[in-house]
C-alpha cells in the first residue's frame, strides 16, 4: 500500500493529567512531578515506595460498568481511547462492519485483579472470574467492544517497548490491507505484583530519575495510558479528522544479549533505529529531533548514547534529543505510547520537552539533550526510541503532515 | 510481492513431538488425555491433554539453570523446526532471522510461584532472579539469547488466536522486507491454576461415562479438554529458501484477523477470498457449547450457505492449547499438504446446529485454511497451499 499512515488522534492519562492537554503542559514545566509515596497499596517492607502512581483517575461510569472497578489497568486504556477518538473524530456506528483494529500492549495487563489466584489463594468455594486478569487480551476485547472495531484485534507484550512496537504493528495491519484504522496503545497499572518484581530488579532510584545525567542511579516506574489513531491517510480526512503526524516507519527487534542488561555500545538500540530509518526509506540526517528511552539507569543511558553516535554519526551532535521520563517516569507498556505522543506534540507545537533533573550532564553522555527550558524550532521528523527487559528494542519515525 | 513459504515445523504435543509422530498420533486418534484432580474445595476430576514424558534437556544447545515450562516447550518447538528446516543454529541466515511469538497466558508458572513467595513470607523473600522470566515475553527473549537472533521480533499475548497471530505478522514483516527468514508460532502450557480457573467456569468436558471427553461439533459436547504444546514454524521468502535448498513444505499465501460475531467468516474471506474446490479447513473446534457452533456456521456462510467446504480439526486430540493452538493446527495443515492426505473426522452423533462437512481423510486438498477464535470475539484465519507444482515446474 502506498498510501501514508497518518495518526488523527491522541489520548493520554498520566501521574501527570489526566489527559494530553495536561500531560502535555507538565512536560513542558520539565519538573518531577509524577512522584509520590505510593498508597494504593501496602508498601511497607517494599524496598521502594515512591512511584508514579496517579492520584486522581475517573474513568468513565460506562466502563466502570462493564469492566468493574477493580480492574484498573483496562480502565485507564479505555479512558485513554475515549480521548483518543473523540480527537479523531470517531463516530461509532452499529453493524456498519467498522475495518478498526486493536493494537495494545503491555507488560502486566490486568493482573492486579488476580492477584488473588497468583498469592494461591482465590475465593474458597465459589467461582472467582477474576482469573481473567491473566489473558492480556481483555483490555483489547474491551477497547473493541467500545468502538465497534471489527478489524484485527490484538494485544503485544514486548515488555518495555510495547507502546512504540503496538504504532509498529497497527501499521503493519494497515499496510496488509486487513484494517483502515488501527487504535494503537500501551497501558500498565502500578499493582503489588509488577511493583515487588520490578523492585527486585534493581533498576529503581529511590530519590529521582536523571536521565543523561551523572548522579542518575535508576528509573522510577509509574503507571498510565496512551492511545493513537493510526490510519489511511484517506479515511481520516474522509471524517474531517486532523492530520496530526505521518508515521514513516518502524523497527522491532532484540539485543540478543542479557535479559536486563543493555547489549554492549546499545548494538541493538542502533540496528532498531537503523531498521526503522530503512522503513521510513529516510537517510540519517532526515531525523531532527530524537525523544530517547532514556531511563535513567546507568547502563542506558551511556548505551543509547553510543548508538545514537553510531547510527547518526557527525549529525548525532546536531540533534537536540529528549527524555520525558525524568518528568512522568517509566510508564512501562504505556511508555512508548505516550512517548510517541510527546514526539508528536514536539511536531505541531514546535517545542521539545526538557529532561527534567539534568543539572550534571554526563561526559559520556555528550549530545544536545535538552535542558532547563523547552527547546524551540520547527521540527519535521521525530525517532522515538523504546526498550525493554528481555533485550527487546523498537523504534518509530513519525513525520510533519 | 514476496511469496512466503514454510521450510520447517516443530510441534510440540500431548499427541506427539516432533514431525513425525506428530502425524502420526493425531492420524491414529491417540490421545495424550490423562486425568487431572482440580485443585480447591470440589475436587473434581477432569481430563488433561499434557505433554508427557518430556524432557527439556533433548532441545537445549546448553545448560540453563532455571526455565519455566513456556520456555521449556518453546526450546523444543524452536530445535525441531530448525533442524527440519535444515538449518543449524549457527547458520547466518537465522542469527538474522526474526521471531515472532504468541501465547494466551504466559508463564503462569513463574507468577505463581514468584508472588506466592511474597504471599507467604512477605516482600523481603520474593526470589529476584524469578521476575524476569515472568514475562509473557520471556519464552522468545531467551530464544533470542540462546540463538543470537538480533532480527525482527515480535510478542503476542491475544488469547487463543495468539501463535496464529504470530505467524500472520511474521508473513507480513517479510513481505515489509524486515526479513527474510522468520520462526513463528505459539505456546502454553499446562498450570493448575488455569485449569481450575477454567473449570469454575463451567468450560472443561465431562466425561459422561463412555470414555469419550471431548466432543467437538457433536450435539453431546459439553466442554474441551485443557491441554499444552508449543508449535514453531520456519517462514522464508520463497526466493532465499530457494536458493539454499531448503524444504519447501508448503505456501503460506494469505491471512485474515478480525473481531466481532462475523469475525470467523471474515478472516476466511481476507485469507483466502472465496471458497473453492479443492479447500479444506480446520477448525478450532475443542467441544465447546457455543464456540463450536459459531465456528461451523461462520465456515457456512464463508462457503456459501451449505456445508461443503471438508473440516478436519486437532480439538479432541490434542487438547485445547491456547497460545498453541493456531501453530499446531497450522502444521498439520502443512502436514496435510505436504502428504497430500488429511485427518478424518469422526461424528458419532452429528449436531444440526453445527452443520460441517466431516473430512474423511481421503481429501487431497490443494488449500488448507487454518481458523482460530478467540472466546473474547477476536478470529484469525491463514491459508496455506502446496508447493509441489512449484517445484515440479
Amino acid at each position: 500500500m502506498d498510501e501514508r499512515v497518518v495518526i488523527s488522534g491522541l489520548g493520554a492519562v498520566t501521574p501527570l493529567g489526566a489527559d494530553v492537554a495536561e500531560t502535555w503542559a507538565a512536560l513542558l514545566r520539565g519538573r518531577p512531578e509524577a512522584f509520590r509515596p505510593i498508597r494504593r497499596f501496602e508498601t511497607r517492607d517494599m524496598t521502594f515506595t515512591t512511584g508514579g502512581e496517579i492520584s486522581m483517575f475517573t474513568p468513565h461510569p460506562e466502563d466502570v460498568a462493564v469492566v468493574g472497578a477493580e480492574d484498573r489497568a483496562t480502565l485507564l486504556m479505555m479512558t485513554a481511547t475515549r480521548e483518543a477518538m473523540v480527537q479523531a473524530r470517531w463516530i461509532r456506528r452499529e453493524g456498519t462492519g467498522s475495518r478498526l483494529g486493536v493494537v495494545l500492549s503491555t507488560n502486566f495487563g490486568s493482573v492486579e485483579m488476580a492477584e488473588a489466584w497468583l498469592g494461591g489463594e482465590p475465593s474458597p468455594g465459589r467461582p472467582d472470574s477474576r482469573f481473567e486478569g491473566l489473558a492480556f487480551q481483555r483490555a483489547a476485547d474491551h477497547v473493541a467492544h467500545l468502538w465497534g472495531a471489527e478489524g484485527p484485534v490484538m494485544n503485544l507484550s514486548l515488555s518495555c517497548a510495547s507502546g512504540t512496537a503496538a504504532i509498529g504493528i497497527a501499521v503493519a495491519w494497515i499496510r496488509a490491507g486487513l484494517a483502515d484504522a488501527v487504535l494503537a496503545g500501551g497501558y500498565d497499572a502500578l499493582s503489588r505484583f509488577a511493583w515487588l518484581g520490578l523492585s527486585a530488579l534493581r533498576t529503581m532510584s529511590r530519590t529521582a530519575v536523571r536521565p543523561f545525567d551523572r548522579r542518575r542511579d535508576g528509573t522510577i516506574f509509574s503507571e498510565g495510558s496512551g492511545a493513537l489513531v493510526v490510519e489511511r491517510e484517506t479515511t481520516a480526512r474522509q471524517r474531517g479528522a486532523p492530520l496530526l503526524a505521518v508515521v514513516a516507519g518502524y523497527g522491532l527487534n532484540n539485543n540478543a544479549f542479557h535479559m536486563t542488561a543493555p547489549a554492549r555500545e546499545g548494538a541493538g538500540t542502533a540496528a532498531v533505529m537503523r531498521q526503522a530509518l530503512a522503513d521510513a526509506g529516510l537517510p540519517p540526517e532526515a531525523v531532527d529531533h530524537i525523544n530517547a528511552h532514556g531511563t535513567g539507569t546507568p547502563p542506558n543511558d551511556v548505551t543509547e548514547t553510543q548508538a545514537i553516535k553510531a547510527v547518526f554519526g557527525a549529525h548525532a551532535a546536531r540533534i537536540p534529543i529528549t527524555s520525558i521520563k525524568g518528568t512522568v517516569g517509566h510508564l512501562m507498556g504505556a511508555a512508548g505510547s505516550v512517548e510517541a505522543i510527546a514526539s508528536i506534540l514536539t511536531l505541531r507545537e514546535g517545542m521539545i520537552p526538557p529532561v527534567a533533573n539534568l543539572e550534571e550532564p554526563d561526559p559520556e553522555c555528550d549530545l544536545d539533550y535538552v535542558r532547563g527550558e523547552p527547546r524551540r524550532g520547527a521540527f519535521r521528523t521525530v525517532l522515538s526510541n523504546s526498550a525493554g527487559i528481555g533485550g527487546c528494542n523498537a523504534a518509530v519515525i513519525v513525520r510533519q503532515p | 510481492m514476496k511469496r512466503v513459504v514454510v521450510t520447517g515445523v516443530g510441534p510440540v504435543s500431548s499427541v506427539g513431538i516432533g514431525r513425525q509422530s506428530f502425524w502420526t498420533g493425531l492420524q491414529e486418534g491417540c490421545s495424550g488425555v490423562t486425568p487431572f484432580d482440580v485443585a480447591g474445595p470440589t475436587h473434581t476430576r477432569r481430563m488433561a491433554a499434557r505433554i508427557e514424558p518430556f524432557n527439556v534437556a533433548d532441545y537445549l544447545e546448553t545448560v540453563k539453570t532455571y526455565l519455566d515450562r513456556t520456555s521449556q516447550l518453546a526450546f523444543a518447538a524452536f530445535s525441531l523446526a530448525l533442524e527440519e528446516a535444515n538449518l543449524s543454529p549457527t547458520d547466518p541466515a537465522v542469527k538474522a532471522g526474526g521471531l515472532s511469538l504468541g501465547t494466551a497466558y504466559g508463564p503462569l508458572a513463574t507468577e505463581h510461584l514468584f508472588f506466592s513467595d511474597f504471599h507467604r513470607k512477605g516482600p523481603r523473600l520474593v526470589k529476584p532472579i524469578l521476575f524476569p522470566h515472568a514475562y509473557s515475553n520471556t519464552p522468545i527473549s531467551l530464544l533470542a539469547m540462546e540463538y543470537g537472533m538480533t532480527g525482527y521480533h515480535l510478542h503476542n499475548a491475544s488469547g487463543w488466536i495468539a501463535s496464529t497471530l504470530a505467524l500472520a505478522l511474521a508473513v507480513q514483516a517479510i513481505q515489509e522486507g524486515h526479513a527474510t527468514l522468520m520462526v513463528a508460532g505459539g505456546f502454553e502450557a499446562f498450570h493448575p491454576i488455569l485449569f481450575q480457573a477454567l473449570d469454575q467456569e463451567n468450560r472443561l468436558a465431562r466425561d459422561e461415562g463412555d470414555g469419550e471427553v471431548a466432543r467437538p461439533y457433536d450435539r453431546r459436547r459439553n466442554g474441551f479438554v485443557a491441554g499444552e504444546g508449543a508449535g514453531l514454524v520456519v517462514l522464508e521468502e520463497e526466493q532465499t529458501a530457494r536458493a539454499r535448498k531448503a524444504p519447501l513444505l508448503a505456501r503460506l499465501t494469505g491471512f485474515g484477523a478480525a473481531w466481532g460475531p462475523a469475525a470467523r467468516c471474515t478472516a476466511l474471506q481476507q485469507a483466502a477470498g472465496a471458497w473453492q474446490e479443492g479447500d479444506l479447513i480446520i477448525g478450532h473446534a475443542n467441544g465447546s457449547r457455543e464456540e463450536d457452533r459459531r465456528e461451523a456456521l461462520a465456515i457456512c456462510e464463508w462457503s456459501g450457505g451449505t456445508a461443503k467446504v471438508p473440516v478436519a480439526i486437532l480439538g479432541g486430540r490434542v487438547g485445547e492449547s491456547f497460545g498453541a493452538t493456531g501453530a499446531l493446527q497450522t502444521i498439520a495443515a502443512v502436514e496435510m499438504l505436504d502428504r497430500g492426505t488429511t485427518i478424518p473426522l469422526t461424528l458419532q452423533v452429528p449436531d444440526p446446529e453445527c452443520p460441517v462437512a466431516p473430512a474423511t481423510g481421503k481429501e487431497r486438498p490443494r488449500r488448507v485454511l487454518v481458523l482460530s477464535a478467540d472466546p473474547g470475539g477476536a478470529a484469525a484465519a491463514l491459508a496455506l497451499e502446496r508447493s509441489e507444482d512449484e517445484l515440479l515446474a
